[in-house]
């Protein structure tokens, strides 16, 4: 049957995980771990997990593809192996002077069947693979499935105001979303509050990281740079086509994900617990006038890799977010933390914490900050590993953000109805 | 005599609604550049500071146009052709610094540490007490990345936090500033943005448009943020301060620039003013002395240098360079430096002040207060011990919750590659 399959021909569409055939033209780093056999051990879980994100993925086909490259690739052993025994066959026939004309005919035809199978496995490997690799993280059971869910509140909502872009006319010089300066107490403001927090944090250890990543990086953090989520640099001379750079600033879990990548953390070492102070570069799609909705920020992340003990990094999240709300709270404003739904989470997130602050002028909850579980989702996918007497574990991930400043300026101008009392006692301090 | 009309403006943004224009034809000084009897000054300049421009060029297309009428056919394609040359005619050089061949040591700080073992370069020391890392990166980060790690993040913050604390002093504001700019903001400030060779990065133009680049330093965003204003006179000078990460596509091979001497992406504190044309003399001084009393607190040895005509860069006036001493490196290494662009930047951005009885073009000065992978090799460099670990500066310690010395980086643990691909 083989032989009729006809080779189809592809075009690379994924910088994470590239076949071998392609492997000759471009630089694979390396090869997400793949266990669908054991993620289907919890089919039910995972069913629960596309159906409560709403996401448009028919398990079953990608299941159905799964096994065909699974049958396929039985196919090739299978003929590999026969192969191997023809040669060794042939070769005992020519050594005791015998006619091997026979089995010579046999082996053209396995080594024919075989090259077609290879070329034809290599795509539907690749099809196979970048399914399983769409798949979301399974949720944790804190996830709520349609509506967020209270977890924490401080203070009551302030009375509504003017916009902050009115309140802070004279610190805010807007553009466009690319291009908005913070002038006087506003940029105070950012400086001083970012002193703040990173004192706030004190037990984490520093970082400054690179603010640009790589393609495979970005992907294997389940983002399609194509969909304009992260910004992409033109091509420069020493570039491949398919390792891009992106501006994603050392404030975002890809500049993170970039140090690990690859690589092996000796056990003792973890808990590890990192942060930073640093730019973050998110396009955003709504285009309008305000810091809510700008491309470029300052924030402070955070980075916790934890062994594989699902416990620890139960009791490691809580402890963050005891953390983070006595962070919130010396700055005397109104915040809420709640568990956000399902069908808001990232791909590779399993649960998601989102500080909030109220924008008095449009009287929405606006996210300043947050803290996600992602397991060892993503280091599977990039190979982030410790190990245990030689067994290779992968190393279990919190990450998040302690706040940015485009919109927590933007709710305290609006919580405060006015701009000259921006820089309070407490954060004088910090100045 | 011809006029070049500043009416036709370019829309800078990416969305219409939001104005932003800069001039198209900038009001270059015509009286000065278009007189022919100051071809042979201009000339000699212009060589002097290894330029582009071609004053013979420019009066050949000024006296042509003079034939012409706007009603001409071939009219409006020379007046293009003759802004373009115009525009790339350097600044003029200030006359003390005319006759210099090479830079001249005006100021010397401190001196060369003596130690009692063969000083350790910064890579050196980085790599042993795992302050930096630099290696395994280009596939996951892209060349010449780098990560700064535990004290020695801290150390750069703490930079950071001293000399904004500093400047504050000076009566400078701070601005927070974008790093994304359009490109005429960048080529009004002096820097080419296209071609193989640019040293600026362009965010990709099929998914962001044609005109989107990464800034190379925060004096251009300062710059930009005073763009079409007039500014009374009695509000001048006015001084900024801000603090970026600057991106720069340079690349290097020589061995002197290896590690993060030269790298693709750094923070940096910068000093920019706005000042009346007889002013500027005097704040370049001023911000030569903020840079030297800045770094020499930090117990480094520098020495300043007036920079010579062919290193100006075509926005210059004149440039002072500061050089700290590295010891492990055994030479001086540029870790700032502060420019007078008397009315380069102003006239192509379009920043005026008035004084009641007229309108004139500003200057803009700017300076690097503290460029950071510099400085951190200057200090580590000078810090250094043989005892495995580094003395933080006196004045940084209370930056740094009063440490005195920073040690082997344990918390960020030594990672080990994964040979294998999967």
């Amino acid at each position: 049957m083989i032989r009729y399959l006809h080779t189809i021909t592809r075009r690379l569409s994924s910088a994470l995980y590239i076949t071998g055939d392609k492997a000759q033209e471009h630089f694979a780093l390396l090869i997400p771990y793949i266990d669908f056999d054991k993620q289907l051990q919890n089919k039910s879980k995972l069913e629960h997990s596309i159906n409560a994100r709403r996401l448009n993925v028919n398990l079953e086909q990608v299941e159905k593809r799964w096994y065909f490259f699974k049958y396929l690739d039985e196919q090739r052993i299978t003929l590999e192996f026969v192969n191997t025994e023809i040669g060794k066959g042939i070769r005992d026939l020519l050594k005791r002077g015998e006619n091997a004309d026979e089995l010579k005919l046999q082996a053209k035809l396995v080594k024919e069947d075989l090259k077609t199978l290879k070329k034809y496995l290599y795509g539907v490997e690749e099809s196979a693979a970048l399914k399983i690799l769409s798949l979301p993280n399974l949720l944790h059971p804190d996830t709520p499935e349609d509506k967020e869910r209270l977890l924490f509140e401080h203070l009551i909502q302030p009375p509504s105001s003017r916009s902050h872009m009115q309140i802070g006319e004279h610190l805010i010089k807007f553009v466009n979303p690319f291009f908005y300066f913070l002038r006087g107490d506003a940029a105070l403001f950012e400086y001083s509050l970012m002193n703040y927090a990173s004192s706030a944090l004190n037990s984490f250890t520093h970082m400054s990281n690179s603010d640009f990543s790589r393609t495979v990086v970005i992907e294997g953090c389940g983002t399609d740079f194509r969909d304009k989520s992260v910004f992409t640099l033109e091509t420069r001379m020493d570039d491949d086509e398919y390792a891009r750079s992106h501006l994603v600033g050392g404030a975002s879990l890809y500049s993170f994900m970039s140090y690990f990548t690859k690589h092996l953390v000796i056990e003792k070492r973890l808990p590890m617990r990192l942060m930073t102070t640093a730019r973050n570069y998110t396009p955003n799609s709504a285009s309008d006038a305000n810091l809510f909705s700008v491309n470029q920020g300052t924030a402070l992340d955070f980075f916790i890799a934890l062994k594989d003990n699902d416990q620890e990094i139960n009791k490691e999240f809580n402890d963050l977010v005891s953390q983070i709300i006595a962070t919130y709270k010396a700055l005397g404003y109104h915040f809420r933390l709640v568990y956000v739904p399902a069908r808001n989470l990232k791909n590779h997130e399993s649960l998601r914490v989102a500080v909030q602050m109220f924008s008095s002028f449009t009287q929405t909850y606006i996210e300043v900050g947050h803290c996600s579980i992602i397991d060892n989702f993503l280091s599977k996918r990039l190979l982030f590993t410790y190990s245990v007497d030689k067994e290779r574990k992968f190393v279990k991930i919190i990450s998040g953000t302690l706040l940015k400043v485009p919109p927590l300026l933007a709710c305290v101008l609006e919580n405060n109805g006015q701009s000259n009392n921006l820089l309070s006692d407490f954060l004088k301090k910090f100045l | 005599m011809l006029r070049i009309s500043p009416v036709t403006k370019r829309l800078i943004g990416t969305t219409s609604q939001l104005l932003w224009h800069l001039p198209e034809n900038p009001e270059l000084n015509l009286e000065y550049l278009s007189n022919a009897n100051n071809a042979e000054e201009i000339n000699r300049n212009n060589r002097a500071r290894k330029g582009v421009g071609d004053i013979d060029l420019v009066l050949k297309l000024h006296n042509t146009l003079n034939e012409l009428t706007p009603r001409d056919s071939n009219y409006e394609s020379i007046h293009k052709q003759f802004c373009n040359e115009l525009l790339k005619i350097p600044n003029r050089t200030h006359p003390s610094v005319t006759h210099l061949r090479e830079p001249s040591v005006i100021n010397t700080i401190g001196q060369k540490g003596v130690f009692d073992f063969k000083p350790r370069e910064f890579h050196d020391i980085c790599k042993r007490l795992n302050f930096v890392r630099t290696d395994q990166l280009g596939n996951v980060a892209g060349n010449r990345s780098y990560y700064l790690l535990g004290e020695m993040a801290e150390l750069e913050k703490a930079l950071i936090n001293y000399t904004v604390t500093h400047l504050l002093k000076h009566n400078f504001e701070l601005v927070s500033v974008p790093d994304i700019l359009h490109r005429d903001i960048i080529e009004a400030c002096g820097l080419n943005t296209r071609g193989d060779r640019t040293q600026v990065y362009n965010l990709d133009s099929n998914m962001f448009g044609p005109d989107l680049c990464l800034s190379g330093t925060s004096e251009m965003a300062l710059a930009a943020l005073y763009a079409n204003e007039v500014v009374p006179e009695r509000d001048l000078p006015i001084k900024l301060a801000g603090v970026s990460r600057c991106y720069r596509a340079e690349t290097s091979s020589v061995a002197e620039e290896r590690g993060i001497y030269r790298v693709h992406q750094f923070t940096k504190v910068e000093m920019f003013a706005i000042s009346k044309p007889a002013d500027s003399d005097s704040i370049l001084e001023e911000f030569r002395l903020i840079e030297e009393t800045n770094f020499s607190s930090l117990g480094l040895h520098l020495q300043t240098l007036d920079m010579p005509p062919h290193e100006l860069g075509a926005p210059a006036y004149r440039k002072y360079d500061i050089e700290a001493w590295m010891p492990g490196r055994n030479m001086y290494g540029e870790v700032s430096s502060c420019s007078n662009c008397t009315d380069f930047q102003s006239r192509r951005l379009n920043i005026k002040y008035d004084n009641e009885s007229e309108l004139g073009y500003v200057h803009t000065l700017n300076g690097t207060a503290c460029a950071i992978p510099r400085m951190l090799i200057a200090i580590i460099e000078t810090y250094q011990t043989d005892k495995g670990v580094i003395g933080i500066p006196e004045v940084l310690q209370k930056y740094m919750k009063n440490k005195t010395v920073m040690s082997k980086q344990l918390a960020i643990p030594d990672l080990r590659l994964i040979k294998y691909k999967k």
